[in-house]
């Protein structure tokens, strides 16, 4: 019986899942679901298309677990496939809009992408500005190329360690701190007169490219 | 391929600023329940070779305490499509798994098929639930036989003593969309799967007895009855 205090490693459960007991996938899901879950959230955007994808990713991964080699960490190759399927779910999101980017924040909003994490008992104008201020944010973090934008969830957000995402993303860890760099700045444009950034530090010309 | 930046990096401030700004949204609450339940019921479906009885355990051991929100509904609801003869045609694969040897309770223990004992005769469950064992290849003669074991509730004579059993295997499967008003809703094992048989009232007409798999979403398998 696999409960929370089982004290096998990713690894035994995973060899005992490809073994034949498919209850361990479970067992490793059930570990790591609530940093995938938010990898996924805040990768797509709005709650709908995480369940999506987070969906996609671990059935995929279920289905496929004789395609894990075994040269990262369980949780590693999980984390690769969840990403993936979020940056697949948000390149077909954007083709299939119009209006490839949500330049409307209600619209943005109204998607689900807002998750208030406020303590509920916190005082409420201090909780309405910071939902506001992270509703500003993550409107214009939807705004960036998405491989720029999974790397700032990853490090910046979630704060994976720089190799450990570039093992996720199965990149050079230079490739990642460029996607950082690239990212950071190009979200600074987005946030430019929001309020939420220190005005006399911005780069005085706005050229930075996607 | 290291990308290289094609434009210099922010002042360390701006830089700073960004990331703090950013560590600031991560996101600290849990996988909400309804996401974890509907995650685990995808894996659940997705084994290819279980039976619905090792789904339920597996289902239950991901969502790890999370109560499954599928409760089956004896009577109510309307029909609201005509039922099809479909003993065979299912996209329902014959399950070949291993049965549930742990000591979850109920129809989770239902037994591999390949100890199914003959059509009607409960499977040697070691726990609370003992389902009537139907095959699609004769599920007229199945339902027939068990109507007549066990009759439709509101021409029994009296409680079935298996009545307690089988209704407390009835949490592990979902209600089918459509039950008509009266219809009598029976957890069986077909094919050696956990699935839920719907037998109609006399009144309907015409009258037949189904059966859904445990998601409720699938018709497997259908037969007239006489009124």
């Amino acid at each position: 019986m696999s409960g929370p205090a089982d004290e096998r490693t990713d690894r035994q459960l995973w060899d005992d899942h490809r073994a034949g007991d498919a209850d361990e996938f479970a067992v490793v899901v059930r570990r790591h679901r609530d940093r995938l879950w938010a990898v996924a959230l805040r990768t797509t955007g709005n709650p709908e298309d995480a369940a999506d994808a987070l969906q996609d990713a671990l059935v995929s991964a279920y289905t496929r677990s004789a395609s894990y080699r075994g040269d990262a960490a369980v949780t590693t190759w999980l984390h690769r496939v969840v990403v993936n399927a979020c940056l697949d779910r948000l390149r077909r999101n954007r083709v299939r809009r119009a209006d490839p980017l949500p330049d409307d924040l209600d619209d943005a909003a109204a998607r689900g992408a807002v998750v208030a994490s406020a303590a509920p008992d916190a005082d409420p104008a201090a909780s309405a500005e910071a939902d506001e201020r992270r509703r500003v944010l993550l409107a214009a973090l939807d705004r960036i190329a998405p491989d720029q934008k999974v790397a700032l969830v990853l490090v910046d957000m979630e704060g994976y360690p720089v190799e450990e995402v570039a093992r996720i993303l199965d990149c050079p860890t230079g490739t990642v701190k460029s996607r950082c760099a690239r990212g950071r700045a190009r979200l600074a444009e987005e946030l430019r007169g929001t309020g939420l950034l220190p005005e006399a530090s911005h780069p005085a010309s706005g050229g930075v490219q996607a | 391929v290291t990308e290289k930046p094609d434009q210099p990096g922010l002042p360390d401030e701006l830089d700073e600023s960004v990331r703090a700004l950013l560590g600031s949204a991560r996101v600290d609450e849990p996988m909400p329940a309804e996401v974890a339940d509907r995650i685990e019921r995808a894996l659940g479906d997705a084994r290819p070779d279980r039976t619905d009885a090792t789904v339920v355990r597996f289902r239950r051991r991901l969502a790890g305490g999370l109560v499954a929100a599928a409760v089956l509904v004896v009577g109510g609801g309307v029909l609201g499509a005509q039922l099809h003869d479909d003993t065979g045609g299912s996209a329902d694969k014959t399950a070949s798994g291993s049965a549930a040897s742990d000591a979850q309770p109920k129809a989770e223990q239902m037994g591999p098929p390949g100890n199914v004992a003959p059509a009607l005769t409960p499977a040697p469950l070691s726990g609370r639930a003992r389902l009537p064992q139907l095959h699609s290849a004769d599920f007229a003669a199945g339902v027939h036989r068990l109507l007549r074991s066990q009759p439709f509730a509101a021409d029994a004579p009296a409680k079935s003593p298996a009545t307690d059993s089988l209704r407390a295997a009835q949490s592990d499967c979902a209600a089918p969309a459509s039950v008509p008003q009266g219809a009598e809703v029976r957890p069986i094992a077909l094919d050696g799967r956990l699935a839920t048989l719907v037998i109609d009232p006399p009144e309907v007409s015409p009258r037949e007895a189904t059966a859904y798999s445990c998601d409720g979403r699938r018709e497997l398998a259908s037969t007239a009855l006489a009124r």
